[in-house]
């Protein structure tokens, strides 16, 4: 159980972070969803007892940060931004650092030391020493380190933040078979990841709290309609007729700005709940016209933020949504 | 004190380690042969010449102690463990003390080859011949210990170097020098733990290492050369009024004074000078409150700049 109320930090008169406030259950896994800058580090480092908060308090398991720093930091794992890495060191050597630094009693160390490398599959590194280790592997090294004491919070920044897609999915599975054990907290600017793994999404926006919910519920008061887009190469206004002709579209635009050399980009409106996507192809097809590209078109951290920030139902319907960030297979 | 085993560990398998260790070793072979060359047999010319050596070689041990975890994020492991700023910079600090305990302890191979020299043992395998091969095993046997990190190598180390001690016990005593011996390694020892919690200082106020090394040695260099310069070139003994003062020669009397008084407070803070009471043998419980507490004052200001570096 981590409660967070109402921290702030000043910079000099730079504003970091103002009046944060959220808890994260036992067992729950939080995402902490914000774009580059918007406070997610302040806060992590801050709930670490990193730094000290201007004013607010940050409690561990009902430990507060500040008052009863070692006992609060001993229920915490941290995996920072940057991974704090002995380049100099082995990685079993490293390991076992950090679970002696973390109290780990002496007789239990090279057990869970073996554990947590098999965890997260660098057990074959073990020897390795970590300045000689790819960036995927000391990321996997650096949450090995927040795990190696078995810590009943675990709070990451960016855990999958510069690895290859392989990677990427390899660490949310890892990330995943943690719930219920742990209370995770980790912060992402990816919004399918923050659907994917997390229980509840803390979106922070512009240095504050502006939602705390499900995914589910968050994308349900955002995208009421399933979004596609369509490039075809045909007759425009043709097309269109024959795109909104087909059962279940609501409604069908047109991207004038992408419309050249007898081609154009539509964006085809459904119903959330329904897959228009082969229908549209055979359509498409059996016309005779090209089809260049069909795309299910993610929301984006951006229009949740529009959605938000505005407090608009409807977005603006100018705006070409873009396709989600990450590479992740929706 | 896992950390200082880190940082302990670090210093004996990384390059920076080694370089220090060689040039130290080079820099005291020199002044221990130049003197034995003209049959001058004493530990004490090199107890008192390495001192000025000391002040560049021990800021580049301190220097990446704290600058460097600031810099790579390392910090950030530490000060989330449940550990407090002191343990911090005390695990660093002792670390660091012990590499250089050990770089002390490769000096060990002088007294034996000093023994020799003097011929002053009936037998010459035991203690001398014994003390050097003694010496060297324990300090490869530690290098294998940090590079395995094997814990019975460890403890073999720490037989062979006892040992070795001993081994050098005995070869002073029969030089009949063990009390400049002794007092010159604890000496050196000392200022180098002076030195040391400077060095820890500095690292803890920046995030450069150039700029540790550099703002340490400065502070070294003052406190040692600069002092023996200052205070040499002033009067040693306290000024005299004339018989018949007139009104200038009042004036030049407390003038006088005032150089004199400063001389003096110069003087003591002059670590140099404390140094050489060690090297000729002599203990004073003066010297080790002087030393003791600038350690402290230095570590205490390091612990409070993490202290605040946290706050901030």
């Amino acid at each position: 159980m981590v409660e967070v109320d109402n921290l702030t930090k000043v910079y000099g008169d730079v504003i970091a972070i103002e009046g944060v406030t959220f808890q994260a259950r036992e067992g729950e896994i939080l995402a902490f969803l914000g774009k580059n800058g918007a406070g997610k580090t302040t806060t992590m480092r801050i709930m670490t007892g990193f730094m000290a908060p201007t004013s607010g308090t940050v409690r561990i398991n009902g430990h507060d940060i500040r008052e009863e720093s070692l006992e609060a930091r001993r229920l915490i794992g941290y995996l920072p931004e940057t991974a704090p890495l002995y380049e100099d060191m082995s990685v079993q050597g490293y390991l076992s650092f950090c679970a002696r630094l973390r109290q780990v009693p002496p007789r239990e160390v090279a057990e869970r030391v073996d554990r947590v490398m098999e965890d997260v599959h660098i057990a074959e590194r073990r020897s390795w020493q970590i300045g000689k280790l790819s960036k995927g592997l000391r990321r996997r090294v650096g949450l090995a380190q927040s795990l190696v004491h078995n810590p009943k919070v675990l709070i990451l920044d960016e855990p999958t933040e510069g690895l290859d897609p392989e990677q990427i999915i390899e660490i949310r599975h890892l990330i995943q078979s943690l719930r219920g054990d742990h209370t995770v907290i980790l912060s992402t600017h990816i919004l399918p990841e923050a659907q994917m793994l997390a229980d509840r999404i803390v979106i922070i926006h512009n240095r504050r709290i502006v939602a705390v919910d499900t995914a589910q519920n968050l994308t349900a008061a955002v995208q009421r309609a399933q979004r596609l887009r369509v490039e075809v190469q045909g007759p425009v206004s043709d097309v269109q007729k024959r795109l909104q002709a087909v059962t279940g579209v609501q409604r069908v635009d047109l991207l004038e700005e992408t419309r050249m050399a007898g081609r154009a980009r539509y964006i085809v409106e459904s119903d959330r709940e329904i897959d228009l996507r082969e229908k549209l192809a055979t359509a498409v097809v059996e016309s005779g016209w090209g089809l260049l590209e069909l795309e299910r078109l993610e929301l984006t951290l951006e229009d949740i933020f529009l959605h938000i920030t505005s407090g608009r139902r409807d977005r603006g319907e100018a705006i070409e949504p873009a396709p989600a960030a990450g590479g992740t297979p929706a | 004190m896992t950390i200082a085993e880190r940082e302990f560990r670090a210093l004996i398998t990384a390059p920076l380690g080694f370089v220090v260790m060689t040039f130290f070793l080079f820099v005291s072979g020199v002044f221990f042969v130049a003197p034995l060359q003209q049959n001058v047999a004493s530990m004490s010319v090199v107890v008192g010449n390495t001192t000025i050596w000391l002040v560049f070689l021990l800021p580049a041990l301190t220097m990446r102690l704290l600058a460097e975890e600031k810099k790579t994020g390392t910090i950030e492991l530490l000060m989330t463990a449940p550990v407090t700023e002191a343990q911090v910079v005390l695990g660093k600090y002792l670390g660091v003390l012990a590499y250089y305990a050990v770089m002390l302890f490769s000096m060990m191979q002088y007294v034996f080859v000093l023994g020799m020299v003097r011929k002053a043992a009936a037998n010459p395998i035991f203690p001398t011949y014994t003390g050097l091969v003694l010496t060297v095993a324990t300090l490869v046997i530690l290098t294998l210990a940090a590079l395995q990190e094997s814990r019975p190598l460890s403890i073999a180390a720490a037989f062979l170097g006892v040992a070795t001690l001993i081994c050098a016990g005995f070869a002073a005593a029969q030089m009949g020098e063990w009390g400049p011996v002794l007092t010159g390694f604890l000496g050196l020892l000392m200022l180098g733990a002076v030195f040391l919690a400077i060095g820890v200082l500095t690292s803890g106020l920046t995030r450069n290492q150039i700029i540790s090394w550099v703002s340490t040695a400065a502070i070294l260099l003052v406190l040692t050369v600069l002092m023996s310069w200052l205070t040499g070139s002033m009067p040693a003994t306290p000024p005299t009024l004339e018989a018949s003062p007139n009104f200038g020669s009042y004036l030049s009397f407390g003038a006088g004074w005032v150089v004199y008084a400063l001389a003096q407070v110069l003087g003591a803070l002059n670590l140099q000078s404390y140094l050489q009471n060690f090297a000729q043998g002599v203990l004073d419980i003066r010297d080790f409150i002087l030393y003791l507490s600038l350690i402290g004052v230095s570590l205490f200001f390091a612990v409070r700049g993490l202290q605040t570096s946290r706050a901030a």
